[in-house]
């Protein structure tokens, strides 16, 4: 039976860590909250405006762009990085020669610092010397060099593709971890049975790795919703806006611009999908948990 | 709430809180040090070369020594000030000095978080000779200045005088009809070579001051005669951005990963052989001759071509700056002071010639500066132009240049056919009264 010295001791112990989450969440959220409402410039005193930055936001037409430049990049991202990731998790679950050496390799870009990725990218995507042109260029799939960073289509895609080549170990690590719950015996089975490679990846492979992949998306999909390095290092959110995401413009706003409040209104307002997301994931590991 | 819970978070808060305060001396602020000495807290832009950057370090340390005071030196890439100059005065933590372009100058002046500098520019002209005039006008608001000049850089021709040859050319262009026509002559796709290397990347600040030479010396602007009247909507400003736009798309004399270039691009494509011509600062000619004697040779350095109405360099000057709220001001003037004694300054500006050049007039006159390579670096610096021209450069230049609104738009003229200099030019203008306020 509880007693009254059990509760005063459980919120006693819990304390620390609410104190922590006030102090590091709640309240500089709640600061934040405040000067999205304000003209917050650097350095000056912020006034409050209400809802203006907001409106200011709505109405401009680079503020729509970046959404919508995000909600490409994101989806473009999120889903090559889940294909690919399966791929990646059924041929590490072969028993292929090299197995451990090619798991290796390929979780490698995951744990490469971005800057260092990102710098190794930009040589490859360079028109100068870059292996990407030069490959292209000698396989006659380009009759000149192409400036991967210079055009809004190309440069989107490629930060995608830096994006999907940073993710893909995560996804496939997760699904590979889903995979090896799978019992031999149940393919043996189906094999029996006459089910073939395909059949067996519809009906049998896929359900048990249904989950597991789906956290991983999501999880996968908060990040890239977030993801600025890659872009901002690349091509700064250019050309001509081409790849700004909600992320770099919150930064060109609050940093170069100096205009807190309506940058902190940019990271307000990507912030309901974000909690939409957060709260699946948890609700369903929770669900799992129990 | 009852007793024991407000005693139980108040007891955690003062736990984290004391957690907090007793974490080392990490802030960059000034105040009191190891000893009771005081702590002063320098922000220098990293340079180039590394000899100047020990040298900062190792003076700032000797100026430590002989005046009882720690010095805490904070080499910092360019593109990571904005982020901490924006964090430390938010936070009331500021550095003692920092290093400042004079367009950040104008906009910190803008934000009233500078001090008034004029003192010391004073004491320093009197001790070590007069200080270039046109770098003290950049910082210059109401009669003060609010930097210190400590070096500054000039964008320069560089062009190949091998291949300038091989095309029939004699001498390199003195106009910017002579540098559209040279380009186009040695532009030849077929080698990967291309005669003007002129990048547009977003962010780029080479592309932001190489583009407003060249709207100037056509007699447009992308700012006002009087500080308030944007007078950017000019037919001088759509001639100008019809004459780069032609360089891009009509002669396509211009790499076409040049719209993704930051500011290393040209660099890159100079020294790799891709572009005959490009516009910088010294940083190319240094590499050169470190690392590339052949291709040295081969270079000839030329100042800006000339427009319609005359030659206009955009100039780019560098600045210490003291903010309002340093805790240790008397101290951070006395460094800024020992930092630019003639004696030792002259040895850290000739390491990293030609891309650092003096501000010292006399200092100018010295036998580096008359090697045939170097002059235009420094020549050039009387003749500056800055931010703001026609009118006086003012803090809402400043903002304008840091945004790269201009970059911005010719980034879009440059890649969409239909999107004319006239339209370009309409929709710069309208930016740039809001950010004039108009």
């Amino acid at each position: 039976m509880r007693t009254k010295y059990d509760n005063k001791l459980a919120y006693l112990l819990m304390s620390p860590v609410l104190v922590y989450l006030l102090a590091v969440m709640v309240l500089p959220f709640g600061w934040a909250l405040y000067l999205s409402f304000t003209n917050k410039v650097v350095g000056m005193p912020a006034v409050f405006t209400g809802l203006s930055n907001y409106a200011e936001l709505v109405r401009d037409s680079l503020f729509w762009k970046a959404t919508w430049n995000t909600i490409l990049f994101t989806a473009a991202a999120v889903f090559f990085k889940t294909v690919f990731g399966m791929v990646m998790g059924l041929v590490l679950n072969e028993k292929i020669v090299f197995r451990n050496l090619f798991r290796v390799l390929l979780f490698l870009p995951w744990t490469i610092p971005t800057i260092v990725s990102v710098f190794t990218w930009q040589w490859i995507y360079s028109d100068v010397g870059g292996v990407l042109n030069f490959l292209l260029l000698k396989l006659h799939v380009i009759d000149r060099p192409l400036g991967w960073l210079a055009t809004p289509d190309l440069a989107m895609f490629s930060v995608i593709l830096v994006n999907v080549w940073r993710g893909i170990p995560f996804m496939g690590i997760a699904i590979l971890a889903g995979l090896q719950t799978i019992s031999k015996d149940i393919y043996e089975a189906a094999m029996l049975d006459g089910a073939g490679a395909i059949k067996r990846f519809i009906h049998m492979t896929l359900p048990s790795v249904k989950e597991v992949t789906i956290m991983a998306a999501v999880m996968t999909t908060i990040w890239t919703l977030n993801d600025f390095e890659i872009i901002w290092l690349l091509t700064r959110g250019g050309p001509s806006n081409g790849t700004q995401v909600l992320s770099t413009l919150s930064y060109t706003i609050g940093f170069l611009n100096m205009s807190l409040g309506k940058a902190i209104a940019i990271a307000i307002m990507t912030m309901p999908p974000l909690i939409l997301l957060i709260n699946y994931v948890t609700k369903r590991s929770l669900t799992s948990g129990d | 709430m009852k007793t024991w819970i407000k005693k139980s978070v108040a007891v955690s808060l003062l736990t984290v809180l004391a957690a907090g305060c007793s974490g080392g001396n990490g802030g960059t602020a000034g105040g009191t040090g190891d000893g009771g000495k005081p702590t002063l807290t320098l922000w220098m832009k990293k340079q180039l070369f590394e000899d100047q950057n020990t040298m900062i370090a190792e003076r700032a340390k000797q100026f430590g020594e002989e005046n009882n005071v720690n010095v805490n030196v904070e080499i910092i890439a360019y593109e990571d000030f904005y982020p901490k100059w924006t964090a430390a005065i938010e936070s009331k933590s500021v550095p003692d000095v920092s290093f400042f372009g004079y367009q950040e100058i104008g906009q910190f002046y803008g934000k009233g978080v500078l001090e008034d500098l004029s003192g010391s520019i004073s004491e320093l002209e009197s001790a070590n000779g007069e200080i270039v005039a046109n770098t003290k006008k950049a910082v210059t608001f109401d009669g003060k200045q609010y930097g210190v000049p400590f070096w500054t850089e000039t964008q320069v021709l560089y062009y190949r005088k091998d291949l300038l040859e091989a095309a029939g050319f004699t001498a390199p262009p003195a106009t910017w009809e002579e540098f559209r026509e040279m380009a186009k002559a040695l532009t030849d796709t077929s080698k990967g070579l291309y005669g003007a290397g002129m990048g547009y990347g977003k962010g780029n600040s080479d592309a932001e001051f190489l583009t407003r030479g060249i709207i100037w010396s056509y007699g447009g602007s992308v700012d006002t005669e009087d500080g308030s009247d944007v007078i950017a909507d000019s037919p001088e400003t759509v001639q100008a951005a019809s004459f780069i736009r032609d360089i891009f798309m009509t002669d396509k004399s211009v790499p076409p990963s040049a719209l993704g270039w930051d500011d290393s691009g040209n660099n890159k494509a100079y020294l790799s052989g891709q572009a005959a011509m490009i516009f910088n600062t010294g940083s190319v000619l240094a590499s050169l001759k470190k690392d590339n004697p052949d291709l040295y040779e081969k270079t000839g350095i030329a100042p800006y071509p000339a427009g319609p109405k005359g030659q206009f360099i955009p100039g780019i000057s560098n600045y210490l700056g003291i903010f309002k709220d340093s805790k240790n001001k008397e101290l951070a003037q006395s460094l800024i002071e020992y930092l630019l004694d003639d004696e030792w300054y002259k040895t850290w500006i000739e390491k990293g010639a030609p891309l650092t050049a003096p501000v010292y007039a006399e200092l100018s006159k010295e036998p580096i500066w008359q090697d045939e390579k170097n002059k235009a670096f420094v020549e050039s610096v009387e003749g500056f132009y800055f931010l703001g021209h026609p009118g006086e450069y003012n803090p809402k230049a400043g903002e304008a240049f840091n945004l790269r609104i201009v970059n911005d738009m010719f980034q879009k003229l440059l890649l969409e056919p239909s999107y004319t200099p006239e339209a370009a030019v309409k929709e710069l203008d309208a930016k740039l009264q809001e950010i004039y306020g108009n």
